[in-house]
């Protein structure tokens, strides 16, 4: 199985692609972050003109105009997903907080990529007590669920949408930290590291070649199963009422409200569940063979 | 004696684990409110105080303190039981969270062994049958189960089960109609096991039928996926083919030998997927209003009640730390390379 | 007397990347009391066809061809059939030895599950008492040191000398017909490779067992083998009788195994060792699959591959004999 030369993103590209499940995941992937990306802007750029209405020219609805005679009513051609019990559109609602969750998955992770590569990388090569403790504390970090730490630290610093991103990416770098520090062990382990031949300089250029390159792979297939994660546990706690953005919708939030709909508008908390669901399905399916690609278990 | 030392290694290491958890709440805690006054009006859940009653929080807790004083404080009040007063039910808050916290445990233990007991079983079947449809399915379904979030999961059980099929009540821990039976233990299930009150641990077991299958299904996923790479791992393992090789029957190889192997990293998911069911258990409890410990964070959330959620979450830390102990337990049980080296 | 013929096998493994066909067109006897040499250079499928003759290849893998053992084709015996075979008639020790045993259960319990499962094919009762004392008695033929001692111990206690022993023993308790091992000296320091040997051809002699003796180094094969079969890319280079094929062999590659063995008499100048790698078998090259190594290629090498001719006693896959 050696014969199979793993890594490069056109070779994970190329073996994503022969894969049905790796391209239904880069597909949907592919469709969220894209539009979040074209639907973010159009958001920002409303914001800034002051003109709403700029942030739904794409969707079917304005999202957040009430029109109480279009109260609950069930999924139709007009409603692909009905609406709530403000006569709002929940598909145009859905397709308008999209961009939220995005940008917190995608701030979240890189944010706790960079942390985690900083600390990691400095308790694997200082060794002794500063790794022992720094491994502890990541330790101490991943014994409570990160659903319970974030909800402490957000209720501490107040609920609002940044100090959920910021509670966040407190609970969210131990993982990558154990990474790089493993890494760095690693390294440090191989016999012509070990052996004084390589100069100060030959040696930075070594560990910025295998921590910088050679890490990518294996963290871009941990990171696109990581946005799910992300995603699914800010659902979560938006669903609880902590980190809702201002004057937006949000897919756990919209569940939540839905809840006293049941069981007869069961549309209204239903489809913002499953946008979520579908979404980390996409995520998992992708970073699932990313990372069979990687360890090279492609051959069968 | 050698398990005697592994276990009291094993103590030690939680505990510290525990000190270290405290420590980084309070840090985290003092970055955010650098000043005894910002501290005490977290206290006090509400950044309006008058100065006076500022200035009282402060004496009482010893907030003018440094760090290091205040943290010892709290861990030497944590090992006298004194978790502070919680401002709204008026009462000690061990003694409130000791009230919800035994109706999550009788939720979430029971969860956490469906959980453990399913995800084997459906990776089990999935491995033995690699490829094949039963494992696409198995697959799939583990997939669906693991990206869906734990209130989709709340809700599409609820709709069907109850509000469609009728099959179980939709909410509540009991009918309201039924009175619990007298304390014995914290456990109202087992109190009413033990009084004989049969209509009340029914109409208890028929509420917790829902939220228990919930927890279960959000977090079973785990164990399937890692039950059956594992097996997979170990069927084309040099052990697996040695004993194909002997002549054993290849089920028996499959359900036996290297079900038996991969087990051993299974039990050390317990802890995790114990976790997983009480962070569920937060959600879940939510949806269908089942007044445990999920159900008084949410309250705490709403209020910011800051004592409430420190406490819970510690209490919620070192259950989780009690169930690696025994997760640790089982490993060294079922694992002679632990048990005898 | 023939005890397994292999008829045009070959072997497929299914990858991501396509089907590949590890073994090519292979023919083999193995007579009663054989002891076949297998060689090759690493990923030459010499594992592979250990496998296949025991059809516990991996879930990936297909054949065709025919295997007759004692004149019934293996290839034709479901799982249920094959596994009277498995065991008593045809046993595998496998190149990680040390990786052999089963983690979680004692070393006595595996010897005497391969027992059980033996008497219980023959119909035989026999009592357990019987059966400790017979699982004791050949730890003792092998000078297993302690032999109630190891009897209780798990894999992980035992050295890496040990554990092959106790595989070794699960064979000899076994008696098949057809011993396939496959690098059975892998796992094991020099000073012991040579006591192994040893016990290898006393099982052959003695308990009348055909083997298949797989290794990377013909020097091991010259020591235990009357035939050498020498492999590459999964096709037969050259195979003969063991003596006629170190002191001629006529296929490059045979040529360059034996120039490659050190040797005690020159211990001066640099070991020979044959140029380049091994090919890979998603890019094989055309015509013949040694050519590009080969000190002796000729045009025709690089267009048409070789058939397998006879010669004298001996078959070869080369140009120069065609
Ligand atoms: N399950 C598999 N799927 C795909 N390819 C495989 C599989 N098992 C082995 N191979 C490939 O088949 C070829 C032959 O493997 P095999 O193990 O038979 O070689 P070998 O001669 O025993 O080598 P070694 O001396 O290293 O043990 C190798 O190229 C290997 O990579
Ligand atoms: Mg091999």
């Amino acid at each position: 199985m050696s014969e199979v030369t793993t890594g490069g993103l056109k070779y994970m590209l190329k073996m994503l692609i022969r894969d049905k499940a790796g391209l239904l995941g880069l597909i949907i992937v592919s469709l969220f972050l894209g539009w979040s990306f074209v639907e973010g802007m159009l958001e920002i750029i409303a914001a800034h003109l002051r003109k709403p209405s700029l942030g739904w020219v794409l969707l079917p609805y304005d999202p957040l105009k009430i029109n109480l005679a279009l109260s609950l009513k069930p999924p139709s051609l007009a409603h692909i997903m009905g609406t709530n019990l403000e006569g709002q559109d929940i598909f145009s609602r859905i397709l308008y907080a999209m961009p939220w969750d995005a940008f917190i998955a995608v701030v979240v992770v890189f944010s706790a990529i960079i942390i985690g590569a900083l600390l990691g990388i400095f308790a694997g090569w200082a060794g002794g007590w500063v790794d022992e403790l720094l491994m502890r504390i990541t330790d101490a970090f991943l014994t409570l669920p990160a659903l319970i730490l974030v909800i402490a630290i957000s209720v501490l610093l107040g609920p609002t949408y940044q100090n959920t991103i910021f509670g966040l990416i407190a609970v969210w770098w131990p993982t990558y930290a154990r990474f790089y520090r493993a890494q760095v062990l690693r390294l440090k382990g191989m016999d012509f590291v070990q052996a004084t031949r390589l100069s100060r300089v030959s040696r930075f250029k070594f560990y910025y070649k295998y921590l910088f390159l050679n890490s990518i792979d294996p963290i871009i297939a941990y990171a696109a199963l990581d946005f799910g994660n992300v995603i699914l546990t800010y659902a979560t706690l938006a669903f609880l009422g902590i980190g809702k953005p201002v004057g937006y919708p949000e897919l756990g939030a919209m569940a939540s409200d839905g809840l006293s709909a049941l069981p007869s508008g069961w549309w209204w908390p239903v489809f913002p569940g499953l946008t979520i669901l579908v979404i980390v399905v996409g995520f998992v399916l992708l970073g699932d063979r990313l990372q069979d690609i990687i360890a090279g278990r492609v051959t069968y | 004696m050698d398990t005697i030392i592994f276990i009291i290694r094993r103590l030690i290491n939680a505990l510290f684990t525990l000190f270290l958890l405290i420590v980084i709440i309070f840090v985290l805690i003092h970055i955010i409110a650098p000043t005894p006054e910002a501290l005490a009006r977290i206290y006090a859940s509400s950044p309006h105080v008058p100065p006076q009653a500022l200035q009282a929080i402060i004496q009482k807790y010893g907030l003018n303190k440094p760090l290091y004083i205040q943290i010892l404080t709290y861990i030497w009040n944590l090992l006298h039981g004194n978790l502070g007063f919680d401002p709204y039910y008026k009462a000690p808050e061990l003694s409130v969270i000791m009230r919800f916290l035994p109706i999550t445990l009788e939720l979430v233990i029971p969860a956490t062994i469906l959980a453990v007991v399913l995800g084997i079983l459906t990776g089990a079947i999935a491995a033995a049958n690699r490829n094949k449809p039963i494992d696409y399915i198995v697959r799939g379904v583990y997939l669906a189960t693991w990206a869906a979030p734990p209130f989709f999961v709340a809700i599409i059980l609820q709709l069907i089960i109850a509000y469609y099929l009728h099959l179980l009540p939709p909410y509540g821990l009991f009918n309201p109609s039924l009175t619990a039976p007298k304390d014995i233990t914290p456990f109202p299930l087992i109190n009413g096991i033990i009084t004989g009150d049969w209509p009340f641990v029914i109409s208890m077991i028929r509420h917790m039928v829902l939220p228990m299958i919930t927890l279960a299904i959000i977090s079973f996923g785990i164990v399937t996926r890692i039950t059956r790479a594992t097996m997979i791992d170990y069927m084309e393992s040099d052990f697996a083919r040695l004993s194909i090789m002997k002549g054993l029957p290849r089920r028996r190889v499959v359900y036996g030998v290297v079900l038996r192997n991969a087990s051993i990293p299974i039990v050390t998911l317990i802890a995790l997927l114990f976790g997983y069911s009480v962070a569920g258990a937060v959600v879940v409890e939510e949806i269908f209003q089942y007044e445990g410990m999920g159900y008084f964070i949410t309250q705490a959330i709403f209020n910011l009640d800051y004592i409430a959620i420190l406490g819970t979450t510690i209490i919620i830390g070192i259950s989780i730390i009690i169930a690696n102990l025994v997760a640790d337990l089982l490993y060294g049980l079922l694992d002679p390379r632990v048990r005898l080296s | 007397m023939v005890l397994l013929q292999i008829r045009n096998l070959n072997v497929y493994y299914n990858t991501l990347i396509g089907k590949v066909k590890i073994l090519n067109d292979l023919n083999l006897d193995v007579d009663y009391g054989d002891i076949v040499g297998v060689v090759g250079e690493s990923g030459s499928g010499k594992s592979t066809l250990g496998y296949a003759i025991a059809k516990i290849l991996p879930p990936n893998a297909s054949m065709t061809g025919e295997i007759l053992f004692e004149g019934v084709n293996l290839l034709n015996l479901d799982e249920k059939e094959m596994q009277k075979y498995r065991g008593t008639q045809i046993f595998m020790v496998f190149q990680n030895a040390l990786n052999s045993l089963n983690p979680v259960k004692k070393v006595g319990f595996q010897l005497e599950e391969a027992l059980k499962i033996k008497y219980q094919k023959m119909g035989k009762k026999v009592s357990e008492d019987e059966i400790y004392k017979e699982v004791i008695d050949v730890f003792k033929d092998l000078r297993l040191p302690d032999p109630e001692v190891i009897y209780e111990r798990y894999p992980h206690q035992l050295s890496g000398g040990q554990i092959q022993r106790v595989i070794i023993a699960m064979a000899l308790l076994l008696r098949p017909k057809l011993l396939i091992a496959d690098e059975p000296t892998s796992a094991i320091d020099v000073t012991l490779q040579a006591q192994v040997v040893n016990l290898f051809k006393q099982i052959n002699q003695e308990a009348k067992i055909s083997i298949i003796f797989i290794t990377h180094d013909i020097s091991l094969a010259y020591a235990m083998s009357n035939r050498i079969l020498v492999l590459y890319a999964g096709r037969i280079m050259e195979e003969g009788n063991t003596e006629e094929i170190i002191k001629d062999p006529m296929h490059p590659y045979t040529q360059g195994l034996i120039a490659s063995i050190p040797k005690v008499s020159k211990s001066s100048g640099k070991l020979y060792s044959i140029p380049g790698l091994p090919p890979s078998f998603y890019t094989l090259p055309a015509g013949c699959k040694f050519h590009p190594r080969c000190p002796k290629v000729m045009p025709i090498c690089k267009e048409k591959e070789p058939q397998e001719v006879h010669v004298n006693n001996r078959r070869v896959r080369c140009w120069l004999y065609e």
